[in-house]
């Protein structure tokens, strides 16, 4: 477009100026007149005048004339034909850049409504998703309930081989219950179901009940974990303080999962400015490989090395804390290389 | 000092959910009382037992709202139907409310009748700053806003959106304390001490070869180049898509494709949506298109969409002159909700980055915009409002 306004400004001027010879050529002419005609009254008035120049005027003005309008005439025939093509160029560009346009149009329009019926399809799996994880949780609910019951011998006396089925058996609905909650945290989060409670509320009593929970998992993997934290009582965050938790337990969990037997596990919390607290989770386990770090955070992604070491994981934790911490007005993000650990950061406001 | 807090609230049951949204942003005003209320709400909820949610919370603030096409916050925009509210206090600003009714009668005088009401409230007569809400489905916007100024004063500070329906272009509503209305403009009147900033902006790209408007009425396009105007879209869309703008509002596909007008002393052009076509192909807009007029058509880009809206909020805080943003207020056309899909909160964060993370934020996804000219306020002889479409609107308020 800019290229063709410069053209066309061009070729104007060049016409112009090819136009106009005829006239500098006749102004030449009448120039030289006009000096005769100086010169004559030089000679009247007794004055000298270098120049003696052209007799007369009327042959000269008259030839001069038609010499001027035949190269007129020939340079405008000559112009017109060059803005002929120009014009003709011109259309053609015209035309096509139209043609370009609406398949611009009906492009776009295409990727739109592919687009529209992705969100659509997508809409309709989170549905799917949603009405599965309730319609599981009641039935799960009953089999603990059940395995409960059998468990503690409510039902009867129970042999040591059955006893040690049971415990299986209720450890792995135990796991299921726990995926299927994944999946309704995350449908909440997609739906903007999830209400918050925002208050102040002490991070590092959260970390300290997080690791007492975690301590028996710590232990049979012997894993050294060592929470730091600035001297002094800790200001509060704000925060809701269930989810602050859920996220926690979450990342804690997941740097003990992936940690090699004998690793260690370092948590701390500082304050980098005066509004913003800082928690860190840094492992030395199996990492994340690099050509999947962009997905770490996305919907049911599990990382290749993740999947090897523990199979069960509904690929969900790390989507629900972004969401959660995001919603505090903080921020996550990790650190890390495959084999030699992973770091984990979030920020969280102080409370006012 | 202004005061705002927003809340947010989505579920089935209407009053509950006004109730709650109304509970939350009073909640966020940390004890202060609420002097007047922002409320806009999907017209998925029974609109009167959704207003009497927010009036049970809310009973004595000035409340004016009306349904949208999406509801925006500080979280960006809200997923599904849901009710936003901001609460508003402040000590050395006075809000008044009320309404402008029948602009499918008369237009310019409902702007009018509504700037009026809301004037005679201030006890000096006098108003700093205006935001309207009008139904621009039963008529014709640019007129409402000219009736607005008729009354306030050719460039007195306007700012608004016309209210939506989840994109069916059925019928939308407006509040006014404990009433709703159809086919009406509510407006907020601030007055007092306080700053405002403005930013507008559209970035759509037009394509394509200009047309020349032949033949108009006020909002009403009938001809192209001598054709039916409609003939533009069948074009461009080609014969397959042509046949379904017979059966669907025209507005449901054409948005993200809006006309482009040139205006003298602009090299932007002034956009145009088109809304519903009829049996003779003459296309209705969100507001006039003059006979002459050279229109083209338009074409949206999210990372251009994204840029402008960043720039227009920079605009808008710059002209508060150093002081810190309190509230946001955004009005943005539904069809840049269209055009960025899934990634609407990219346009909404790009602007907090200029006004804050943290500022109190709500807005709506609109059929058409109100705002001056280059969101000029700080020059009053330069503030020209306009009705705009496809454009982004971002109100600033501060002390």
């Amino acid at each position: 477009m800019v290229t063709e306004r410069k053209d066309i400004r061009h070729s104007t001027v060049a016409i112009i100026l090819f136009l106009s010879i005829p006239f500098l050529l006749f102004a030449a002419v009448v120039g030289t007149i006009t000096l005769r005609h100086f010169n004559e009254m030089a000679t009247i008035m007794g004055m000298t005048f270098p120049l003696s120049v052209f007799t007369s005027d009327a042959e000269i003005v008259i030839g001069a004339f038609i010499v001027c309008l035949g190269l007129e005439s020939g340079l405008f025939i000559w112009a017109l034909s060059l803005y002929r093509t120009k014009a003709s160029t011109l259309e053609n560009t015209a035309y096509e850049q139209e043609r370009a346009a609406v398949l611009l149009v009906r492009r776009d329009m295409e990727l739109s409504r592919a687009n529209e019926q992705l969100r659509n399809l997508d809409e309709v799996k989170s549905g799917f998703i949603s009405v599965v994880a309730h319609q599981l949780r009641t039935p799960l609910s009953g089999i603990k309930w059940t395995l409960n019951l059998l468990q503690n011998g409510d039902l009867g006396t129970l042999s040591l081989e059955q006893k040690k089925f049971l415990v299986k058996a209720y450890e792995s609905n135990d796991r299921m219950i726990g995926l299927v909650n994944d999946l309704l945290g995350a449908d909440r989060i997609d739906s903007g179901k999830a209400r918050y409670t925002f208050i102040p509320m002490d991070l590092t009593g959260a970390i300290e009940s997080v690791l007492y929970e975690i301590a028996p998992q710590v232990h049979a993997r012997e894993l050294t974990v060592r929470f730091t934290k600035p001297e002094g009582q800790f200001s509060p965050v704000r925060g809701d303080p269930e989810r602050i938790r859920a996220v926690l337990q979450n990342l804690v969990e997941n740097s003990v999962k992936y940690s090699r037997p004998q690793g260690t596990v370092l948590i701390t919390l500082s304050s980098p400015d005066t509004e913003t607290a800082l928690v860190s989770i840094k492992d030395n386990g199996i990492g994340i490989p690099k050509d999947e770090q962009e997905h770490i955070f996305s919907r049911f992604f599990r990382a290749k090395n993740a999947v090897k070491v523990e199979t069960d994981g509904s690929g969900l934790g790390l989507y629900i804390a972004k969401a959660i911490i995001q919603r505090h007005g903080g921020k996550i993000w990790f650190d890390g290389k495959e084999d030699e650990g992973v770091s984990f950061f979030f920020t969280l406001p102080l409370a006012k | 000092m202004i005061d705002a807090g927003v809340g947010l609230s989505l579920g089935e049951d209407a009053h509950l959910v006004g109730a709650n949204a109304a509970q939350d942003a009073l909640e966020r005003l940390k004890g202060k009382k609420a002097e007047a209320a922002l409320v806009f709400a999907s017209v998925a909820y029974d609109q009167e037992k959704m207003l009497a949610g927010v009036r049970s919370v809310l009973p004595n603030a000035m409340v004016v709202g009306c349904s949208t096409a999406g509801e925006i916050t500080q979280d960006g925009p809200a997923k599904r139907h849901s009710v936003a509210v901001m609460a508003l206090a402040g000590e050395s600003i006075s809000f008044f409310a009320g309404v402008g009714e029948n602009i499918a009668a008369d237009a310019r005088k409902a702007g009018a009748v509504v700037a009026g009401n809301v004037k005679k409230q201030s006890p000096n007569g006098k108003l700093d700053a205006f935001v309207m809400l009008p139904d621009v489905l039963v008529g014709n916007g640019a007129e409402i806003v000219r009736g607005v100024l008729d009354s306030l004063g050719a460039h007195f500070p306007v700012v608004g959106g016309a209210a939506g329906d989840d994109f069916e272009f059925k019928k939308t509503f407006q509040y006014l304390n404990d009433k709703i209305y159809s086919g009406a403009v509510v407006g907020l009147g601030l007055s007092g001490k306080f700053k405002m900033g403005i930013g507008v902006k559209h970035g759509w790209i037009p394509v394509g070869l200009p047309k020349t408007v032949t033949k108009s009425t006020g909002s009403v396009l009938h001809e192209l180049d001598g054709k039916p105007a409609v003939k533009i879209y069948e074009d461009y869309f080609g014969a397959e898509r042509a046949e379904e703008l017979k059966k669907e509002p025209l507005a449901k596909l054409a948005i993200t494709y809006p006309l482009g007008m040139k205006v003298a002393g602009s090299d932007e052009l002034l956009i145009r949506d088109p809304i519903t076509v009829d049996a003779n192909g003459s296309i209705t807009c969100a507001a006039e298109i003059p006979e002459g007029s050279e229109i083209r058509l338009m074409i949206g880009s999210r990372e251009e969409a994204i840029k402008v809206a960043k720039e227009a909020a920079v605009s808008a805080v710059q002209q508060l002159n150093g002081s810190a943003p309190k509230a946001v207020i955004i009005f943005n056309c539904i069809a840049r909700n269209k055009l960025f899909g899934e990634h609407g909160g990219e346009e909404i964060s790009a602007i907090q980055e200029a006004v804050g993370r943290a500022t109190p934020l709500i807005g709506f996804y609109t059929y058409g915009e109100q705002a001056p000219l280059g969101g000029e306020v700080r020059n009053l002889e330069k503030c020209n409002p306009a009705f705009h479409n496809e454009t982004v609107v971002i109100c600033v308020l501060a002390d």
